[in-house]
């Protein structure tokens, strides 16, 4: 009993390190999920539509502008049932962020993770895929 | 007083009856989906328990072994035929090896996915029995297909449509699908594969425990491919309590043109037409 608890650890560990893959209707190609990016802005816009999900911010560069990004994720119905509703976001709440960036360049990207102003997250993203 | 709760008895028993005839659908499929409190009698009297798929399920369960690749029957692709190699050379998927940013997915014109593209789409279907036939219900694209399971053969000249012309019956622990009759406007998968109007499609399901659905599934179809294109193993993991709900999931043009112009042609760095 005692060498099974380790092995037990390590199965759960290796389960939370699998990436679920990114899933889309519109495909997966034009995001870089290799390189999630986090960063903070203001709540603009919140799209609770379908196909997808969208929350639109303003986010500050390091150069001081504002930039308005326009971010997505998975059908409201997934988000749903990880415990998001239409009234997680709304204009004007501070959020932290992470993406995956559009390979172009563009301020667009699929929504990994949102965590509120009072540090909590939103349901996970990738269970609701 | 002894006749008043005679009666009264009677009525608690015949409403109990009429709830229980409501909530669990009457027919040789789905008569063992009845909880554990239901009576040894009713217990006796329902069909092998292997025989119900009813229920909400969900293709996409993180962390099931073995799972299956979503989006295409099997990451082994058989040969095309000439005639489905050209097909497939024109199309620009959003995914596999010809995964293309400015895809031309005919889903996403709100053509709908079709008959087997939908049964792999990572959204959820309803399972549903009836004496005669099985309803499969899918959020995604809010469409339904029947599989008739009375016996009967599919009909002589078949008019080919999206969902195609289905027939069942149990061998076994397994429900076979037979399907004939699909229009050759879908798409096979999300890789852009082709198929046409020969195809001929069955699913075979299992439930080898109550919170698992397996879909094994074969494409033949001569016109388009030089062997049967056997699927891996689709495992499907039961929806409950809160999460099983099946919203509603149109497609809208206006809201896939919008979105179109607010994500996919920035993400992509270029219009798409």
């Amino acid at each position: 009993m005692k060498s099974k608890f380790p092995i037990f650890l390590l199965l759960v560990a290796a389960f939370l390190m699998v990436s679920a893959p990114l899933f889309a209707h519109h495909g997966n190609a034009a995001y870089d999920d290799k390189s999630p990016v986090t960063f903070k802005g203001a709540v603009t816009d919140y799209l609770w539509v379908n196909p997808h999900v969208q929350v639109l911010l303003d986010v500050k560069n390091d150069q001081g502008e504002i930039v308005h990004w326009a971010c997505e994720t998975v059908s409201p119905s997934k988000l749903f049932r990880s415990g998001w509703t239409r009234d997680s976001l709304k204009a004007g709440d501070q959020i932290t962020i992470t993406v995956y960036p559009a390979k172009s360049h563009a301020p667009v990207g699929y929504i990994r993770k949102v965590v509120l102003a009072n540090g909590k997250e939103l349901g996970s993203v990738e269970q609701a895929q | 007083m002894k006749t008043r709760l005679k009666i009264c008895n009677r009525f608690i028993l015949s409403t109990v009856m009429l709830a229980a005839a409501l909530t669990f659908p009457i027919g040789s499929f789905a008569q063992t989906a009845a909880p554990k409190s239901t009576s040894a009698k009713a217990k006796n009297a329902a069909q092998p328990s292997v025989h119900d798929l009813s229920g909400m399920y969900e293709f996409f369960g993180r962390g099931v072994p073995g799972q299956g690749i979503y989006n295409t029957p099997s990451a082994n692709p058989v040969p095309m035929t000439p005639w489905a190699q050209t097909k497939y050379d024109a199309a620009k998927p959003g995914y596999g090896p010809k995964a293309s940013v400015d895809t031309t997915d005919p889903i996403l014109r709100c053509n709908p996915s079709g008959i087997p593209r939908i049964l792999f789409w990572p959204q959820p279907f309803e399972i549903v029995q009836t004496p005669d036939r099985v309803f499969m219900f899918f959020e995604h694209e809010r469409v339904w297909r029947q599989i008739w399971t009375d016996g009967r053969s599919h009909p002589k000249d078949v008019e080919p449509s999206w969902m195609g012309d289905s027939i069942g019956k149990w061998e076994g622990d397994t429900f076979v699908v037979d399907t004939i009759g699909l229009n050759d406007k879908s798409w096979l998968d999300a890789y852009g594969h082709p198929h046409s109007e020969e195809m001929h499609l069955v699913e075979r399901y299992r439930r080898p425990d109550p919170n698992t659905l397996t879909l094994q599934f074969t494409v033949e179809d001569p016109k388009a491919y030089t062997t049967v294109w056997a699927s891996d193993t689709k495992i499907y993991t039961l929806l409950r309590n809160e999460k099983a709900v099946m919203e509603e999931l149109f497609c809208i043009p206006e809201e896939e043109e919008a979105f179109t112009k607010r994500i996919r042609e920035p993400a992509a760095g270029r219009p798409i037409n």
